[in-house]
């Protein structure tokens, strides 16, 4: 097929819509191609598909001027837009999308619920309050919310997600994880990773994960707690340093820690031959490790 | 016999046509009726149009039936029916008793309508519905206004009838004891098909004011209907229509305010007869003015120009009308706070127009808050400024302005949250509201309280961008960069704001991403008011720096050196030039000279705060290079006890004030104290690692290892924050615009 025909469809279905109309669309889509949609406020379900096509159904928001459905030969875009101003009431999209299993997703929302499961070719989200829920996601992974709640579940790939003061819950990721947070709280459990950090403020820090040879793990709160649980054979070596006024409890050795100026406790220590590096810090939170 | 009478009574009735007469009349009607409430609307017909129309179609009825009693319509055309084939059956008697009963009929109904209407017109068609046994022991202390509907699609006339909410909105809100939800919160609720006592409780009021607005342009007349609705219970406190002439507007909002201050039972100072009253002006100069309200509202540079031609609009219509004044005033006023226009040209017009508004009515709360807003832009009227908003407060306790321009002028923190909390409380859908409160919230630490408030700010309004400049603040303070800049970016997107894009090209400049922080250099060229030049060189001076680029740094620091100084700002800027510069005397002889000059500010951005403090620690290190020992003790301890201040009272730190710290006690000769901070500095997200290279005081560290290895650390981390920034443009590798 002549690749120009499929841009055909571009803008195919963009128009004015009237609000809270309902709407039910699909398009042939690249089984590999970007996806870009954009809703600023709702609920947004994502799943991934064997189809080679698009499929959107659902309500638009109350005040949407238009949707854009742009399908071009490796991208499509689905935006509901709105007014920029006074977006004061009514009810936000209410959408499912179905997109091909290989797609790389790129969704921009601001209040909306977002749940996005099987994809393949990667995500990055950006959010604001809205809750992002991510299920069996592979390759790169960026999520940032600022005060909405994250979790990922079973995903693989190199992760990356902040928030501010919502809390980041990652199941089960295999890959690298990189996570920051203000005041929220976050939990990971990683199966394998070759590099991981976490870094907050004042939320705590409670990771679990399979120790990889070589890995290196980097942790740090300022007010907040740091939990770390390695499962099985651990063999790294650790920095520990708990600040100002911070305290370290390891159970993973008998070595203990000594003070450190200006108040606060560090610990240096290997465990096995030191392959990984693990290093924790906090200026007034408590270092806890755990095996 | 009395049946075969009836039976002959209808046989009659028959052959007269009377009954095919009187259904004829009936289904010809139906479609009328039909045809009729379609057009009612359209043509812009009052409600009571069809209630007429029912009732002639029933007063007619009887004429009706006794014409075809009477007459008989044949091809022969109309003919008196003498009943002559029929006289036995009906007598002329009878037909005369029937004719007479008929009549007698058509009189009563046209006296019953005629007493409807009457104790209908007493009070205006006034209609108690619903009104509570009980209601002579309630008092009402809060009502809103909802913006009434008008049942036309001309964007004019919706102006109107939002003018008529503001109107409204401005006389409640003058009733003592009385708390009126804001503008921003009503009309937050137009066109919203909510539930009132949903709305109510949104708003925390204990009733709700709504209606609608009709007009017909044929005549030139109004309908307007108002209910007032108790919150708690949904019962209509009251209900009324007015038909008036178009003209007449202000005749109908006052009878509406004293009917509404009347069943609400607030205390007024001499009664319910001393509700204000309106002055009368035109619809179209209350049009006008409700369009510059609309647009003052926005808080965008266009939205404040456009608000201010159409404020000289209301004022060309009127030149006594106070309310277009104070509107003018303020979106020059602001105009000037925003950075977006001629300090004096602005100022100069504000005060003008607040001048005539005051003196068109001296007891106008809201132009005493437009004179408290000017003077509150000039450092020597601050206490002016606040007496004026005092005075505005008490004479129009429900204009959440006067509370929010009144904390901004507040040095103490709780008390700024308390008047920024009475503002959002009258005003809990405005988002600027909110984000006073959550902003003082987040500097006191109380970061989830914060939050909360902010999910509830963007959820109201998605692209208000102080919500987004707050968060990008608080990642910034962090050091999470990429975050602070997305957020940033976004607010700028909404807003336009120099200072903003200043801040990102800061930004984009600590993380050696030098084309991006240039890009940004130039939106702040190209938007940034003559009067603030320095500052952008000052900008340029950081980019360079940043990027270690002494050659580049040099001819901004001279061209600062050589500027012409008016502000305490522009000296402190020649101070901090001149220290980098290593010219000590220039220094210390610019910092003494910044007390004699008036702070100009940009207001929202802590900007001079930070500029003073960084001038002061320059000044104490040049005192110690001159040789000037307590002059440099004193000055450094000065600074200490900001620094205090400001790392002691808890929640959002901004990281600089420990990097502050580690140079004062650098100066103090207090190595291990200074290595201490910057640590501190580092660990809460400080991420000026470039500084320290030119940073005089910080020289006598640099060959010290515990120093070069926090630094190295700093730089790990920025690695880090560039590898993200990576991450995010390989994602975004391919993708169209």
């Amino acid at each position: 097929m002549n690749k120009n025909i499929i841009i055909v469809f571009s803008f195919l279905a963009s128009g004015i819509v009237s609000a809270g109309e309902e709407v039910d669309l699909r398009e042939p889509a690249s089984p590999q191609g970007m996806v870009r949609i954009i809703n600023v406020r709702g609920d947004v379900d994502i799943v991934g598909w064997e189809k080679d096509e698009i499929a959107i159904r659902g309500e638009l928001d109350d005040l949407a001027e238009k949707l854009v459905f742009r399908v071009e030969e490796n991208f499509i875009q689905i935006e509901v837009k709105l007014p920029k101003r006074n977006i004061r009431w009514g009810d936000g999209s209410d959408l499912e999308i179905n997109v091909p299993r290989g797609s790389r997703v790129d969704f921009e929302g601001v209040s909306t619920d977002l749940s996005i499961v099987d994809i393949q070719g990667g995500l990055r989200v950006k959010s604001v309050s809205g809750d992002v829920i991510a299920d069996r996601i592979h390759d790169q992974i960026i999520i940032n919310t600022v005060s909405g709640e994250l979790r990922v579940k079973t995903s693989e790939g190199s992760l990356r997600a902040s928030t501010v003061s919502g809390n980041l819950d990652i199941e089960s990721h295999t890959g690298d994880v990189d996570l920051e947070s203000v005041s929220g709280e976050i939990e990971l459990s990683s199966d394998k990773s070759d590099r991981l950090r976490a870094q907050n403020v004042s939320g705590e820090i409670d990771v679990e994960m399979n120790l990889m040879e070589g890995a290196s793990v980097e942790l740090g709160s300022v007010s907040g707690d740091v939990e770390l649980e390695i499962n099985g054979y651990v063999d790294a070596q650790f920095d520990l340093d708990a600040g100002m006024g911070g305290e370290i409890y390891n159970e993973i050795s008998d070595d203990e820690s000594s003070s450190s100026f200006p108040g606060g406790e560090k610990l240096r220590m290997t465990v096995g031959n030191g392959s990984a590096r693990i290093s924790i810090r906090t200026v007034s939170g408590d270092i806890r490790l755990e095996k | 016999m009395a049946n075969s009478g009836l039976q002959g009574f209808y046989e009659e009735l028959k052959r007269r046509r009377v009954i095919r007469v009187a259904t004829l009349y009936v289904i010809a009607f139906w479609p009328i009726v039909q045809v009729v409430d379609i057009l009612t609307p359209a043509l812009g017909l009052p409600d009571s149009f069809m209630k007429y129309l029912v009732f002639a179609f029933f007063g007619a009825m009887p004429f009706v039936v006794i014409f075809s009693w009477l007459y008989d319509l044949n091809r022969e055309g109309i003919k008196r029916d003498d009943g002559q084939t029929h006289r036995a059956m009906f007598s002329s008697k009878s037909e005369f008793t029937f004719v007479a009963t008929l009549v007698v009929l058509v009189i009563g109904l046209f006296l019953v309508q005629m007493n409807m209407d009457i104790v209908q017109d007493t009070g205006n068609s006034a209609q108690l519905i619903g009104r509570p046994d009980t209601e002579q022991t309630v008092t009402y202390d809060s009502i809103a206004v909802l913006p009434f509907v008008s049942f036309s699609d001309e964007s004019r006339d919706q102006f109107f009838a939002d003018g008529l909410t503001e109107e409204l909105l401005n006389v409640l809100s003058r009733i003592t004891d009385l708390r009126v939800a804001a503008r921003t919160s009503s009309f937050a609720y137009k066109g919203v098909s909510k539930n009132v006592q949903i709305i109510g409780q949104e708003l925390n009021v204990a009733t709700i004011l709504e209606g609608s607005v009709r007009k017909n342009d044929i005549d030139d007349t109004i309908r307007v209907t108002a209910q007032l609705i108790d919150v708690k219970t949904g019962a209509h406190l009251w209900s009324e229509s007015f038909d008036r002439q178009f003209t007449d507007i202000f005749k109908i909002q006052d009878e509406i305010s004293a009917a509404v201050a009347d069943h609400l039972r607030v205390t007024l100072k001499g009664g319910t007869g001393n509700v204000p009253r309106h002055a009368s002006v035109s619809p179209e100069v209350m049009i006008a003015n409700s369009m510059g309200q609309a647009e003052l509202a926005k808080r965008t540079e266009q939205g404040f120009r456009d608000a201010a031609r159409y404020f000289e609009r209301a004022i060309a219509g009127d030149d006594q009308y106070a309310l277009a004044y104070t509107g003018l005033a303020d979106a020059n006023t602001l105009l000037v706070n925003y950075g977006f226009e001629d300090r004096e040209k602005g100022l100069d017009v504000a005060r003008e127009a607040i001048d005539k508004a005051l003196a068109i009515d001296p007891d106008l709360g809201i132009a005493w808050a437009s004179r408290g807003l000017l003077l509150s832009q000039t450092m020597d009227t601050k206490e002016q400024a606040k007496q004026a908003l005092h005075k505005a407060m008490e004479l129009n306790p429900s204009y959440a302005m006067a509370f929010m321009w009144y904390a901004s002028m507040l040095s103490d923190p709780d008390r700024q949250l308390e008047y920024y909390q009475k503002a959002s409380e009258l005003d809990p859908r405005s988002a600027v509201a909110g984000y006073n409160v959550a902003k003082i919230l987040v500097e006191q630490g109380r970061d989830s309280e914060a939050m909360q408030l902010f999910s509830q700010i963007v959820e109201a309004d998605p692209f208000y961008a102080g919500a987004y400049l707050l968060v990008g603040n608080i990642n910034d303070r962090h050091g999470r960069l990429v975050e602070a800049i997305r957020q940033m970016e976004r607010s700028y997107d909404l807003q336009n704001d120099p200072s903003i894009a200043a801040k990102i090209a800061k930004l984009y400049a600590d993380v050696g991403d030098f084309s991006n922080a240039d890009d940004w250099i130039s939106r702040v060229e190209d938007s940034l008011p003559e009067q603030y030049r320095m500052r952008l060189t000052w900008l340029k001076v950081y980019r360079y720096a940043a990027e270690g680029n002494v050659e580049e740094v040099q001819p901004f620091i001279d061209e600062i050196l050589q500027a012409p100084v008016r502000t305490a700002s522009d000296s402190y800027l020649r101070a901090l030039a001149a220290y980098f510069n290593g010219d000590y005397d220039i220094t210390v002889a610019a910092f003494e000279q910044a007390s004699n000059f008036a702070m100009d500010h940009m207001g929202r951005d802590g900007w001079d705060a930070a500029l003073k403090l960084d001038a002061q620690i320059a000044a104490a290190y040049a005192y110690k290079e001159m040789g000037q020992q307590q002059k440099s003790l004193k000055t450094t301890a000065a600074v200490e006890q900001i620094l205090d201040l400001q790392l002691e009272k808890g929640g959002l730190v901004d990281p600089a004030a420990w990097y502050r710290r580690a140079t004062v006690a650098a100066i103090r000769g207090k190595d291990q104290a200074a290595l201490i901070s910057l640590q501190r500095a580092i660990d809460e997200g400080w991420r000026e690692h470039w500084k320290p290279g030119f940073d005089p005081a910080m020289q006598g560290l640099m060959s010290k290892r515990p120093f070069q290895a926090m630094l190295a650390g700093l730089e790990t981390r920025m690695d880090i924050i560039r590898e993200q920034f990576e991450m995010d443009a390989q994602f975004a590798t391919g993708w169209p615009g």
